[in-house]
Protein backbone atom coordinates (compact mmCIF):
# COMPACT_ATOMS: atom_id res chain seq x y z
CA UNK A 1 0.00 0.00 0.00
CA UNK A 2 1.27 3.80 -0.77
CA UNK A 3 0.15 6.82 0.41
CA UNK A 4 0.69 10.46 0.14
CA UNK A 5 0.69 11.90 3.20
CA UNK A 6 0.57 16.12 3.13
CA UNK A 7 3.40 16.83 5.44
CA UNK A 8 3.45 21.76 4.95
CA UNK A 9 6.49 21.48 7.28
CA UNK A 10 9.36 24.18 6.97
CA UNK A 11 12.76 22.50 6.18
CA UNK A 12 14.69 24.29 8.89
CA UNK A 13 11.97 23.93 10.96
CA UNK A 14 14.07 22.68 14.64
CA UNK A 15 16.80 25.64 13.65
CA UNK A 16 13.57 28.07 13.49
CA UNK A 17 12.45 26.50 16.83
CA UNK A 18 16.02 27.18 18.68
CA UNK A 19 16.25 30.48 16.85
CA UNK A 20 12.93 31.66 18.80
CA UNK A 21 14.08 30.17 21.99
CA UNK A 22 17.13 32.78 21.36
CA UNK A 23 15.01 35.54 20.58
CA UNK A 24 12.62 34.94 23.35
CA UNK A 25 16.10 34.40 25.94
CA UNK A 26 17.82 37.54 24.76
CA UNK A 27 15.06 39.78 24.82
CA UNK A 28 13.92 38.88 28.22
CA UNK A 29 17.20 40.10 29.40
CA UNK A 30 18.01 42.75 27.52
CA UNK A 31 20.12 41.71 24.83
CA UNK A 32 20.08 43.63 21.93
CA UNK A 33 21.71 40.75 18.82
CA UNK A 34 23.33 41.80 15.63
CA UNK A 35 23.68 39.54 12.80
CA UNK A 36 26.31 40.64 10.84
CA UNK A 37 26.93 38.21 7.45
CA UNK A 38 29.41 39.06 4.44
CA UNK A 39 31.46 36.93 1.71
CA UNK A 40 34.93 36.63 2.92
CA UNK A 41 37.30 39.72 2.92
CA UNK A 42 34.28 42.22 3.20
CA UNK A 43 35.57 43.79 6.31
CA UNK A 44 33.54 42.49 9.02
CA UNK A 45 36.41 41.99 11.91
CA UNK A 46 37.50 45.62 11.20
CA UNK A 47 34.23 46.52 10.86
CA UNK A 48 33.58 45.91 14.92
CA UNK A 49 37.06 46.62 15.78
CA UNK A 50 35.92 50.05 14.61
CA UNK A 51 32.80 50.60 15.94
CA UNK A 52 32.68 48.69 18.97
CA UNK A 53 35.56 51.44 20.76
CA UNK A 54 32.81 54.12 19.10
CA UNK A 55 30.33 52.72 21.93
CA UNK A 56 32.42 53.59 24.45
CA UNK A 57 30.74 53.45 27.94
CA UNK A 58 27.46 53.48 26.41
CA UNK A 59 27.06 49.78 25.79
CA UNK A 60 28.64 46.28 27.39
CA UNK A 61 29.31 44.50 24.23
CA UNK A 62 30.75 40.95 23.30
CA UNK A 63 31.20 39.26 20.11
CA UNK A 64 30.30 35.95 18.71
CA UNK A 65 33.09 35.10 16.04
CA UNK A 66 32.18 32.19 13.57
CA UNK A 67 35.03 30.52 10.93
CA UNK A 68 36.07 27.68 9.69
CA UNK A 69 39.37 27.67 11.50
CA UNK A 70 41.69 29.41 13.64
CA UNK A 71 39.86 32.07 16.07
CA UNK A 72 42.08 34.88 14.65
CA UNK A 73 38.95 37.17 14.75
CA UNK A 74 38.21 36.32 18.78
CA UNK A 75 41.54 37.66 19.62
CA UNK A 76 41.15 41.00 16.99
CA UNK A 77 38.12 41.71 19.23
CA UNK A 78 39.59 40.89 22.64
CA UNK A 79 42.73 43.17 21.58
CA UNK A 80 39.83 46.01 21.65
CA UNK A 81 38.54 45.19 24.91
CA UNK A 82 35.60 43.49 24.00
CA UNK A 83 34.89 39.74 25.02
CA UNK A 84 34.90 37.49 22.13
CA UNK A 85 33.71 33.77 21.94
CA UNK A 86 35.34 31.96 18.34
CA UNK A 87 32.82 29.07 16.93
CA UNK A 88 34.70 26.72 14.75
CA UNK A 89 32.60 24.88 12.53
CA UNK A 90 33.16 23.14 9.18
CA UNK A 91 29.53 24.56 8.13
CA UNK A 92 29.49 27.41 5.47
CA UNK A 93 26.95 29.27 8.18
CA UNK A 94 26.26 29.63 11.98
CA UNK A 95 22.73 27.80 12.98
CA UNK A 96 20.65 29.37 15.77
CA UNK A 97 21.80 26.24 17.69
CA UNK A 98 25.81 26.94 17.66
CA UNK A 99 24.76 30.65 19.07
CA UNK A 100 22.94 29.40 22.01
CA UNK A 101 25.96 27.41 22.84
CA UNK A 102 27.79 30.48 22.76
CA UNK A 103 25.52 33.06 24.22
CA UNK A 104 25.66 30.56 26.63
CA UNK A 105 29.58 31.43 27.69
CA UNK A 106 28.86 35.17 28.30
CA UNK A 107 26.47 34.20 31.23
CA UNK A 108 28.66 35.30 34.10
CA UNK A 109 28.19 39.06 33.04
CA UNK A 110 25.83 39.29 29.90
CA UNK A 111 26.13 41.95 27.42
CA UNK A 112 23.73 44.62 26.57
CA UNK A 113 24.43 44.42 22.76
CA UNK A 114 25.88 40.99 21.09
CA UNK A 115 27.21 40.97 17.76
CA UNK A 116 27.35 38.00 15.80
CA UNK A 117 30.20 37.99 12.66
CA UNK A 118 28.84 35.38 10.87
CA UNK A 119 30.82 32.79 8.68
CA UNK A 120 31.68 34.75 5.78
CA UNK A 121 29.65 33.75 2.81
CA UNK A 122 27.02 35.72 1.00
CA UNK A 123 24.51 32.75 0.18
CA UNK A 124 24.03 30.33 3.17
CA UNK A 125 23.82 32.64 6.30
CA UNK A 126 21.48 34.01 5.34
CA UNK A 127 18.90 30.92 5.46
CA UNK A 128 19.46 30.31 9.07
CA UNK A 129 17.81 32.74 11.66
CA UNK A 130 20.29 32.65 14.94
CA UNK A 131 17.75 34.63 17.10
CA UNK A 132 18.95 37.81 16.13
CA UNK A 133 17.00 41.32 16.29
CA UNK A 134 18.94 43.20 13.60
CA UNK A 135 20.71 41.71 10.51
CA UNK A 136 23.51 43.42 8.53
CA UNK A 137 24.66 42.97 5.24
CA UNK A 138 28.49 44.26 4.96
CA UNK A 139 29.68 44.19 1.08
CA UNK A 140 32.94 45.59 0.06
CA UNK A 141 32.07 48.14 -3.19
CA UNK A 142 35.26 46.40 -4.93
CA UNK A 143 32.87 42.77 -5.19
CA UNK A 144 31.40 44.43 -7.96
CA UNK A 145 28.05 46.56 -8.83
CA UNK A 146 26.16 43.42 -9.88
CA UNK A 147 26.44 41.31 -6.81
CA UNK A 148 23.24 42.35 -4.52
CA UNK A 149 21.42 41.22 -8.06
CA UNK A 150 22.78 37.92 -8.18
CA UNK A 151 22.84 37.25 -4.61
CA UNK A 152 19.90 38.82 -3.50
CA UNK A 153 18.54 37.03 -0.52
CA UNK A 154 21.18 38.02 1.89
CA UNK A 155 20.17 42.21 0.91
CA UNK A 156 16.72 41.95 0.84
CA UNK A 157 16.52 40.60 4.51
CA UNK A 158 18.65 42.51 6.05
CA UNK A 159 17.77 46.13 7.95
CA UNK A 160 21.00 47.59 7.24
CA UNK A 161 23.52 47.20 4.29
CA UNK A 162 27.02 48.73 5.11
CA UNK A 163 28.76 49.01 1.86
CA UNK A 164 32.18 49.16 2.94
CA UNK A 165 36.05 50.17 1.23
CA UNK A 166 34.36 53.13 -0.35
CA UNK A 167 38.12 54.41 -0.02
CA UNK A 168 39.28 51.92 -2.98
CA UNK A 169 36.21 53.01 -5.19
CA UNK A 170 38.89 54.94 -7.24
CA UNK A 171 40.55 51.90 -8.01
CA UNK A 172 37.71 49.67 -8.34
CA UNK A 173 36.26 50.43 -11.44
CA UNK A 174 32.70 50.47 -9.70
CA UNK A 175 30.27 52.87 -10.06
CA UNK A 176 28.97 53.14 -6.81
CA UNK A 177 25.64 55.01 -8.03
CA UNK A 178 25.26 51.89 -10.04
CA UNK A 179 25.95 49.26 -6.67
CA UNK A 180 23.41 51.74 -4.21
CA UNK A 181 20.26 51.43 -7.24
CA UNK A 182 21.09 47.48 -7.27
CA UNK A 183 21.30 47.46 -3.69
CA UNK A 184 17.99 49.84 -3.64
CA UNK A 185 15.97 47.56 -5.96
CA UNK A 186 16.80 44.11 -4.20
CA UNK A 187 15.99 45.36 -0.84
CA UNK A 188 13.95 48.54 -0.63
CA UNK A 189 13.82 48.90 3.30
CA UNK A 190 17.24 48.35 4.69
CA UNK A 191 19.20 51.67 5.92
CA UNK A 192 21.86 52.26 3.79
CA UNK A 193 25.93 53.48 4.54
CA UNK A 194 28.72 53.88 2.24
CA UNK A 195 31.85 53.88 4.35
CA UNK A 196 35.44 52.48 5.36
CA UNK A 197 35.94 50.83 8.36
CA UNK A 198 39.75 51.26 7.57
CA UNK A 199 39.58 55.22 6.85
CA UNK A 200 37.40 55.73 9.51
CA UNK A 201 35.16 57.50 6.93
CA UNK A 202 31.55 57.35 6.87
CA UNK A 203 31.80 55.56 10.51
CA UNK A 204 29.67 57.78 12.47
CA UNK A 205 26.50 57.63 10.63
CA UNK A 206 26.57 53.81 10.82
CA UNK A 207 27.25 53.91 14.56
CA UNK A 208 24.65 56.32 14.85
CA UNK A 209 22.28 54.24 12.99
CA UNK A 210 23.02 51.47 15.24
CA UNK A 211 23.11 52.99 18.40
CA UNK A 212 18.98 54.15 17.53
CA UNK A 213 18.13 50.85 16.35
CA UNK A 214 19.71 49.20 19.57
CA UNK A 215 18.45 51.66 21.82
CA UNK A 216 15.04 50.57 20.15
CA UNK A 217 15.31 47.02 20.46
CA UNK A 218 16.40 47.41 24.61
CA UNK A 219 13.26 49.59 24.72
CA UNK A 220 10.92 46.64 23.53
CA UNK A 221 10.09 48.85 20.70
CA UNK B 1 26.53 24.93 -0.26
CA UNK B 2 24.58 23.96 2.53
CA UNK B 3 22.44 22.03 0.18
CA UNK B 4 23.80 18.73 2.18
CA UNK B 5 22.65 20.34 5.84
CA UNK B 6 19.26 21.00 3.76
CA UNK B 7 18.89 17.66 2.36
CA UNK B 8 19.77 15.79 5.75
CA UNK B 9 16.88 18.40 7.51
CA UNK B 10 14.34 17.00 4.48
CA UNK B 11 15.49 12.97 4.92
CA UNK B 12 14.92 13.42 8.99
CA UNK B 13 11.35 15.27 7.89
CA UNK B 14 10.58 12.39 5.20
CA UNK B 15 11.63 9.38 7.53
CA UNK B 16 9.71 10.49 11.19
CA UNK B 17 6.77 10.63 8.48
CA UNK B 18 7.50 7.25 7.44
CA UNK B 19 7.60 6.38 11.23
CA UNK B 20 4.59 8.25 11.92
CA UNK B 21 2.36 6.86 10.39
CA UNK B 22 3.52 3.15 10.45
CA UNK B 23 5.32 3.02 7.09
CA UNK B 24 8.44 1.21 5.87
CA UNK B 25 9.58 3.19 3.54
CA UNK B 26 9.48 7.01 1.81
CA UNK B 27 9.52 6.54 -2.01
CA UNK B 28 8.85 9.99 -2.85
CA UNK B 29 9.65 13.84 -0.78
CA UNK B 30 8.07 16.92 -2.80
CA UNK B 31 9.70 20.42 -1.79
CA UNK B 32 9.10 23.49 -2.78
CA UNK B 33 11.64 25.66 -3.19
CA UNK B 34 11.37 29.55 -3.75
CA UNK B 35 13.91 30.83 -6.31
CA UNK B 36 14.89 33.62 -3.78
CA UNK B 37 15.46 30.62 -1.18
CA UNK B 38 19.04 30.67 -1.44
CA UNK B 39 19.14 26.90 -2.24
CA UNK B 40 20.56 25.48 -5.58
CA UNK B 41 17.69 23.08 -7.24
CA UNK B 42 20.90 20.52 -8.85
CA UNK B 43 23.09 20.53 -5.62
CA UNK B 44 20.11 19.89 -3.52
CA UNK B 45 18.88 16.69 -5.32
CA UNK B 46 22.66 15.55 -5.81
CA UNK B 47 22.90 16.26 -1.99
CA UNK B 48 19.61 14.00 -1.34
CA UNK B 49 20.53 11.22 -3.29
CA UNK B 50 23.92 10.70 -2.15
CA UNK B 51 22.70 11.11 1.75
CA UNK B 52 19.22 9.46 1.59
CA UNK B 53 19.57 6.09 3.34
CA UNK B 54 17.67 3.96 6.29
CA UNK B 55 13.43 4.45 5.27
CA UNK B 56 14.41 7.22 2.95
CA UNK B 57 17.19 5.09 0.71
CA UNK B 58 15.77 5.03 -2.41
CA UNK B 59 13.39 7.55 -2.34
CA UNK B 60 13.03 10.50 -4.92
CA UNK B 61 13.09 13.99 -5.16
CA UNK B 62 10.85 16.05 -6.26
CA UNK B 63 11.35 19.77 -6.66
CA UNK B 64 8.59 22.51 -7.21
CA UNK B 65 9.94 25.40 -7.92
CA UNK B 66 8.40 28.61 -6.96
CA UNK B 67 8.87 31.84 -8.95
CA UNK B 68 8.81 35.26 -7.09
CA UNK B 69 5.81 37.03 -6.66
CA UNK B 70 5.58 40.36 -4.71
CA UNK B 71 2.17 42.42 -3.82
CA UNK B 72 2.51 46.51 -3.39
CA UNK B 73 0.18 47.03 -0.35
CA UNK B 74 -0.32 50.44 -0.86
CA UNK B 75 -2.00 50.05 -4.62
CA UNK B 76 -2.55 46.29 -4.17
CA UNK B 77 -1.04 45.14 -7.71
CA UNK B 78 0.70 41.78 -7.80
CA UNK B 79 4.07 41.05 -10.04
CA UNK B 80 6.75 38.57 -10.67
CA UNK B 81 10.07 40.73 -10.47
CA UNK B 82 11.84 38.24 -13.08
CA UNK B 83 15.70 38.24 -13.23
CA UNK B 84 16.05 41.53 -11.85
CA UNK B 85 14.30 41.20 -9.08
CA UNK B 86 13.05 45.23 -8.47
CA UNK B 87 11.18 44.67 -5.84
CA UNK B 88 9.49 48.36 -6.18
CA UNK B 89 6.02 48.95 -7.32
CA UNK B 90 6.45 50.31 -11.11
CA UNK B 91 2.87 52.15 -10.27
CA UNK B 92 3.49 54.15 -7.40
CA UNK B 93 7.16 53.86 -6.84
CA UNK B 94 6.56 52.13 -2.75
CA UNK B 95 8.55 48.68 -1.79
CA UNK B 96 6.83 45.39 -2.13
CA UNK B 97 6.56 42.88 -0.26
CA UNK B 98 7.51 39.32 -1.27
CA UNK B 99 4.30 37.04 -1.17
CA UNK B 100 6.07 33.71 -2.50
CA UNK B 101 9.68 32.51 -3.68
CA UNK B 102 11.62 32.26 -0.23
CA UNK B 103 9.95 28.86 0.19
CA UNK B 104 11.96 26.02 1.61
CA UNK B 105 9.25 23.22 2.43
CA UNK B 106 8.61 19.58 2.76
CA UNK B 107 4.80 19.68 1.58
CA UNK B 108 4.05 16.20 1.20
CA UNK B 109 5.59 12.75 1.53
CA UNK B 110 4.84 9.44 -0.33
CA UNK B 111 5.30 6.68 2.08
CA UNK B 112 5.49 2.52 1.39
CA UNK B 113 4.81 -0.55 2.84
CA UNK B 114 6.97 -3.52 2.45
CA UNK B 115 10.77 -3.46 1.42
CA UNK B 116 10.81 -2.46 -2.16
Amino acid sequence: MSERVAVETPVLRKNDEYAAENRRWFTERGIAVVNIMSAPGAGKTTLLEKTLPMFGERFRCAVIEGDLQTDLDAERIRRVGVRAHQINTTCCHLDARMVQGAAETFIDALPQVLFIENIGNLVCPASYDLGEHLKVTLFSVVEGADKPKKYPKMFRMSDCVVLNKADLLPYSGVALEELLANVHDVSPVAAVFTLSARTGEGLREWVDWLSGKIGEVRAGR
Amino acid sequence: MHEAGIAAEILEIAKTQAAEHGHMRVSEVAVRLGEMSGVVAEALEFAFEALRDGAAEGARIEIKRIPVLARCEACRVESRPGADLVLWCAQCGRPMKVLEGEELTVESVVLEDGDQ
